[in-house]
């Protein structure tokens, strides 16, 4: 996360064209991957949510999906968006459906830390070790279709949970998890060669609970 | 149950295995061929390696096989609908196939669904339209589930047939074989042109320069000398035919068995084929393996320390190579043909057991796994 980059947005940094652009139910920023496999991924799963109010932005040529998925065709609002832009839709949209690409296994993305940093909610694709690092009440996480429909429905309804829930994660991130974190761990390791090593030996042989308070302490949680 | 089976280009004989072994287990297979005359005018003026020119034609074969498929699945009425990986055809095939013929639709996932590289019309968009996904590696499971929501997804490994890849009897090598592939050790398999894939093989192979090791594949292994150049000597060829790499399995002291590295907790058809000609094998270590096989009957290898270690241990204990390798095949001959495949894939299409979800039981670590894979 850029520290200074990604902070919640203050009211009057918002245009009135900033609201109608960007205040919607649910949000994805992300590429489509052109005629890659991983942009089926994402656009099979998104066309799952045409219901609701979800706006889409990214690059790579989102209109290739619309022959698999029409129902994207009026959810689609533009190119990847600048930094500065990214900031005020992690602010202002309800629910931001955050999908890493399908080839990531037990790992995670930094957005996930980028939208915390703005505050904004958000609702992710499981993946392994974000279970180990973030409990329950901090980081919202779908395995199925469904659970992802009713998490969305549940939380559109209870505006307080989500700030809740965003506040939590927003300080976690803003104190573990900014690039300068990122950086002293890094030193940490390189200086003493503390860190996490062979995790995926750990994770497919050891105790759930070990795991998790191994990768907590190391994260400085 | 009449099942349609769209052919299968693959040239590991897949297409060939599956029919006949569902063929032997009572299934009326109707497998579809599709032969497409190439263009000579093409060819004549050397147009086919042009890009663009490869595209369209490509674009034309793949129009001309979806119609046929579509065509002969409808006239043929199915009962169940049955496709390896992607088998060239489109989600608007599939989706057609399975709203006209209302069979069960049935896939088997051999290759990571999300590799960028592998698809050619658009596979993953087809997950949708099938009711049961047999994946090969259970680690694709988590996303597949959600494109796929209404399928039920169950782990599914190949088999080998048991008439082709056999011990040798003594009197079956010449000469000449002797010579060719009598090495300490042994190698086969593509390189994967400039793939990613093929880095892996040959940065593995190259910490085994040093060994009298023979390397066999297409696919450009001359790619890599350009970053492995000791690996040039140990080249020996393009791919080998089946009754080659039967010598081989045999005469090889030891053959590395290095499965794609996509594949992250599943393996490759291949550990049974070698183990079918009671080939010794060291086999890049793969979660599911340790949950098959004992250690008396398969070895593994997680580095190159353990590898380098386990190569000259068992270059120099013949008694203990030969132990192993009838141990592993006498198992695979009584469990891991290709007919033994095809019973379990009907069991599950017919009555739904089989192992699924294997990749939620593996992540809670609370099931005895190895019990329950061994029994399916």
């Amino acid at each position: 996360m850029r520290s200074l980059l990604f902070t919640p947005v203050e009211e009057r940094e918002l245009s009135s064209e900033d609201h109608a652009r960007f205040d919607c139910q649910l949000a994805f920023t992300g590429s489509s991957y052109g005629v890659k496999a991983e942009g089926a991924y994402r656009s099979d799963i998104l066309s799952h949510l045409t219901k609701y109010d979800l706006r889409i932005w990214g690059g790579d040529n989102w209109a290739y999906r619309y022959k698999f998925n029409p129902q994207l065709k009026n959810m689609i609002k533009g190119e990847r968006l600048s930094y500065s832009e990214l900031r005020k839709l992690y602010s202002l949209a309800s629910v931001f459906v955050n999908l890493p690409a399908p080839q990531i296994t037990y790992g995670f993305q930094p957005r996930v830390f980028e939208i915390a940093g703005c505050k904004g909610f958000q609702i992710v694709d499981t993946r392994q070790l974000l279970r180990y690092l973030f409990d329950d009440n901090e980081l919202i996480v779908f395995d199925t279709i469904n659970e992802l429909k009713d998490q969305i429905d549940y939380f559109l309804y209870h505006e307080s949970d989500r700030g809740q829930i965003a506040g939590k994660f927003h300080l976690k991130a803003s104190s573990n998890f900014t690039w300068i974190h990122w950086a002293q761990r890094m030193i940490t390791f390189i200086e003493n060669a503390s860190g996490v090593e062979n995790l995926d030996v750990l994770v497919l042989t050891g105790d759930t609970y070990e795991i998790s308070e191994s990768l907590k302490s190391y994260c400085g949680l | 149950m009449k099942l349609f089976l769209p052919q299968i280009t693959w040239e590991g004989g897949f297409g060939n295995y599956f029919k006949t072994s569902l063929t032997r287990n009572g299934v009326d297979v109707h497998y579809s061929e599709f032969k497409l005359q190439q263009s000579a005018w093409i060819g004549r003026m050397k147009l086919r390696h042009f890009l663009p020119v490869m595209l369209r034609e490509r674009k034309y074969y793949l129009g001309k096989l979806n119609s046929n498929v579509l065509r002969e699945c409808v006239s043929i009425k199915p009962d169940v609908f049955f496709i390896f990986n992607e088998s060239n055809l489109s989600p608007q095939t599939i989706q057609s196939i399975r709203e006209k013929c209302k069979c069960l639709m049935v896939c088997f996932i051999g290759d990571n669904p999300w590799d960028s590289t592998r698809w050619v019309a658009d596979f993953p968009h087809s997950l949708k339209y099938f009711d049961i996904i047999f994946t090969g590696d259970p680690v694709w499971n988590n996303n597949i589930r959600k494109v796929a929501p209404m399928a039920k997804i169950f782990w599914n490994f190949g088999g080998y047939d048991d008439r082709l890849f056999t011990p040798l009897q003594e009197s079956e090598p010449s000469d000449s074989d002797y010579a060719k592939y009598s090495c300490d050790l042994a190698f086969t398999g593509s390189s994967y042109g400039m793939k990613a894939e093929g880095a892996y093989r040959a940065d593995v192979l190259s910490y085994l320069s040093d060994f009298d090791l023979r390397i066999w594949g297409g696919d450009h292994w001359d790619y890599r000398f350009q970053f492995d150049p000791q690996l040039g000597k140990c080249f020996k060829g393009e791919k080998l035919p089946f009754p080659d790499l039967r010598k081989l399995y045999n005469l090889a002291k030891i053959f590395i068995n290095l499965p794609a590295p996509q594949i992250c907790w599943g393996f490759q058809p291949r550990v049974f084929e070698i183990a079918g000609c009671e080939g010794f094998q060291i086999a890049d270590n793969r979660l599911l393996l340790r949950y098959l096989f004992d250690e008396d009957e398969l070895v593994v290898f997680d580095s190159m320390g353990d590898l380098r270690d386990k190569v000259n241990y068992y270059l120099d204990h013949d008694s203990e190579r030969k132990i192993i390798s009838e141990k592993l095949y006498n198992r695979v001959k009584c469990n891991y043909t290709w007919n033994h495949w095809a019973k379990r894939l009907l069991k599950t299409i017919i009555s739904g057991e089989g192992i699924l979800d294997l990749d939620l039981l593996l992540q809670d670590g609370k099931h005895d796994l190895s019990d329950t894979l061994r029994r399916l």
